[in-house]
């Protein structure tokens, strides 16, 4: 029982204005002051008074405690404690007045009041003190002496600046009050907005980590290539699993440490110190080559290394990245291609030589003289047997090409000398074909540095290709200048080769993949010109070699022209420059 | 012509080609010469017993290889004329006193050896 009413009391206890619990404090002390009646010498005049003025107060308590929290209008919460004064006003009128003990209960009624905000209260107030005091004397129909009105005067004055005392004390205290609410919102507010600021810190932290997770996890998943990054002194910052495996090194071991120095057991670095291998990118971008490494089982490989610079925001270079792809295989199989081309070349060769020896045997042998008929035979067979020759010295050729191995016999040449020799010996076929062959070679010699018998071998390439494209009735023209640049100095000066044809010309499309090995035009095939595609990657091999190059220029239908520039050099002029 | 022009030169052959050994061997016999033929290094080293004016000599040989023989004539006979015959390009050949790129033709194997005028003075 006790405990519901406590639970039905919490609520309205715990409302701001405290109407309900000022009023039980009055209520109460009201209650306990009506045992002052039974006191012997205090007595009330009028009962019917006394349970009027308590029958006010009971009426203000539950008016009190059963007016909804929410919606009070101000009128009932002033009513409630006027209602109390005026009934203390009673009590006191019917128990002596102004000599009535009750007369103090009037303060807790005022105190009760005068904590209400506003004017109204003090107003209230005033006028309750006034009737209370004023309404006894009044009705006693005394002739007042003088003294008795100031009282009427003087205590509700006193009690009203009570109130307003009390009334601005407790404004104060609200206006603190609400000031500090103020702060404690404002407080509040700022919590908040750190919460969210350190979650969005948290959430940016947690994608960077993972971020960084993946790449990281890009980085160990390339077990195939290795990747190394170091500071701009070479020291070693990052090494992926790629590079563990493919040096059997392990990455702890050379972290911090530098480039070179960790690595050199296990890459053939020459006996160059990291600047001299980064210089090249210092300028460029990039710079990609080859290096020999040994693997953990001692096995020797090549890898293909591409080293780039990192840069900072400013530009600034904070260090180098190598890239590292084992090509081993690759090149294995390159050099065995080539060694199988060599093999072959050779092997073939020798019955050629044998075709060739014992055709020579038959044809010559003068007790037993050949026929005509058997001579033209025989001639035929030779004559194959050296088409067989030259194709096989071709092939040896471009695979030495491809390897990077043929060797030059450098010697003062006249090129007029060589494409003098080359026209002649094309002539035969020129002349079988009706085609018209033209050298204009100048008077002034033309000299390079270079192996006349290659050099022969390019001129030669290009005049039967000239005159093999060529049809009936056309012409091919040799031309050799020497051009001189406008620095005009031995090293710049330039020798120009160029065979004209008016043949069938080759295709735009196709020029890129002309100098191609065994890249036929298609032009070559629907005009039936016989050849296997090698003379062209010959003569190109040729041309650089000598530090020089080859362009061609051609319209289908109207003729194609090669151009082949080489570095001249001064006749007289001594060939250590070179 | 078919005079003898090296009456009595002694030429050793060796050539594991039994075709090419034959013929060198014509050649070289219709020139007058004196020709022992080995077909491996190994019987070249036993040929080298005897005294010999000239050897042509392929570099590609099985077992004991052509390069082994120069070097094992030269110190065996100082003053034997060494020629090396292959198939390889001339640029890969050992130093020796003259070069035979195959295929050979008459005349390059007959320009190998010394010349020996005849009655009316030409070659």
């Amino acid at each position: 029982m006790i405990s519901r009413i406590a639970f039905w009391l919490r609520p309205r206890l715990a409302d701001p204005h405290a109407v309900a619990l000022r009023q039980l404090c009055i209520a109460g002390t009201y209650a306990l002051s009506l045992l002052l009646l039974l006191i012997p010498g205090l007595q009330a005049e009028s009962a019917l008074l006394v349970v009027l003025s308590a029958v006010m107060v009971l009426a203000a308590t539950v008016a009190a405690l059963t007016l909804p929290l929410q919606h009070r209008p101000r009128w009932a919460l002033l009513a409630i404690p006027f209602t109390d004064l005026l009934a203390v006003g009673v009590i006191r009128g019917t128990t002596g007045g102004s000599a009535s003990v009750y007369g103090s209960l009037l303060v807790l009624t005022v105190l009760s009041l005068a904590i209400e905000r506003g004017r109204l209260p003090l107003l209230l107030t005033a006028i309750g003190c006034v009737l209370v005091i004023g309404t006894p004397l009044l009705l006693t129909h005394q002739h007042l002496p003088g003294a008795a009105w100031v009282r009427v005067a003087f205590t509700p004055a006193t009690l009203v600046l009570t109130a307003l005392t009390i009334g601005v004390l407790t404004n104060r205290l609200r206006s603190r009050i609400r000031a500090v609410q103020r702060l404690s919102r404002g407080q509040e507010r700022l919590l908040e907005t750190e919460r969210q600021m350190a979650a969005a810190t948290e959430a940016q932290a947690a994608l960077l980590r993972e971020s960084v997770e993946q790449l990281d996890g890009v980085v160990r998943a390339i077990t195939e290539q290795f990747i190394i990054a170091t500071d701009a002194d070479g020291r070693i910052e990052v090494f992926n699993p790629g590079a563990e495996k493919m040096l059997g090194v392990s990455s702890d071991r050379v972290l911090g440490a530098d480039f070179v120095a960790a690595l050199a057991p296990v890459i053939a670095f020459g006996s160059r110190a990291f600047d001299e291998l980064v210089a090249a990118v210092l300028d460029e971008e990039a710079d990609v080559g080859e290096w020999r490494f040994t693997r953990s089982d001692r096995s020797t490989g090549t890898v293909e290394i591409s080293v780039t610079p990192r840069r900072n925001a400013t530009d600034a270079v904070i260090g180098f990245l190598f890239v590292g792809t084992d090509v081993s295989h690759a090149r294995e199989e390159s050099r065995q291609k080539d060694e199988f081309v060599n093999l072959i070349s050779h092997e073939l060769r020798t019955p050629l030589s044998s075709i060739l020896g014992y055709l020579e045997l038959i044809s010559d042998d003068e007790d037993n003289p050949l026929s005509d008929d058997q001579r033209q035979y025989l001639a035929t067979v030779e004559r194959n047997a050296h088409r067989l020759l030259r194709l096989v010295g071709d092939l040896l050729f471009t695979a030495q090409v491809e390897a990077g191995k043929f060797n030059l016999n450098r010697q003062p040449v006249d090129l007029r000398e060589v494409t003098a020799a080359a026209v002649e010996s094309a002539r035969p076929a020129a002349a079988a074909q009706g085609v018209r062959l033209v050298l204009a070679a100048g008077d002034a010699p033309v000299t390079v540095n270079g192996d006349e018998v290659r050099l022969g071998q390019a001129c030669d390439n290009l005049l039967s290709n000239a005159v093999k494209f060529t049809p009936a009735g056309g012409e091919v023209a040799v031309e050799l200048a020497t051009l001189t640049d406008k620095y005009d100095d031995a090293a710049g000066r330039r020798v120009r080769l160029s065979v004209r044809d008016t043949g069938f010309g080759i295709p735009a499309a196709e020029l890129d993949r002309l100098f191609s090995r065994f890249f036929r035009a298609s032009t070559a095939t629907v005009n039936a010109v016989p050849g296997v595609g090698l003379g062209l990657t010959i003569t190109r091999a040729i041309a650089q070699a000598h530090g020089g190059g080859i362009a061609v220029s051609s319209t289908e239908g109207e003729g194609t022209t090669f151009t082949i520039e080489l570095p001249a050099v001064d006749v007289g002029s001594s060939l250590t420059g070179r | 012509m078919n005079e003898p022009r090296s009456s009595g030169y002694r030429v050793l052959v060796v050539d594991d080609d039994p075709d090419q050994l034959a013929l060198l061997d014509t050649y070289l016999s219709r020139a007058g010469c004196v020709v022992t033929t080995a077909a491996s290094g190994e019987l070249a080293v036993v040929a080298m017993q005897h005294p010999l004016d000239l050897a042509i000599i392929d570099l590609l040989l099985p077992g004991m290889g052509g390069a082994e023989v120069v070097a094992a004539l030269r110190s065996r006979q100082p003053a034997c004329r060494i020629v090396v015959t292959s198939v390889l390009d001339a640029d890969e050949y050992p130093p020796a006193d003259a070069e035979l790129p195959k295929p050979f033709t008459r005349g390059q194997v007959l320009a190998l050896l010394p010349a020996v005028p005849t009655a009316d003075g030409s070659r």
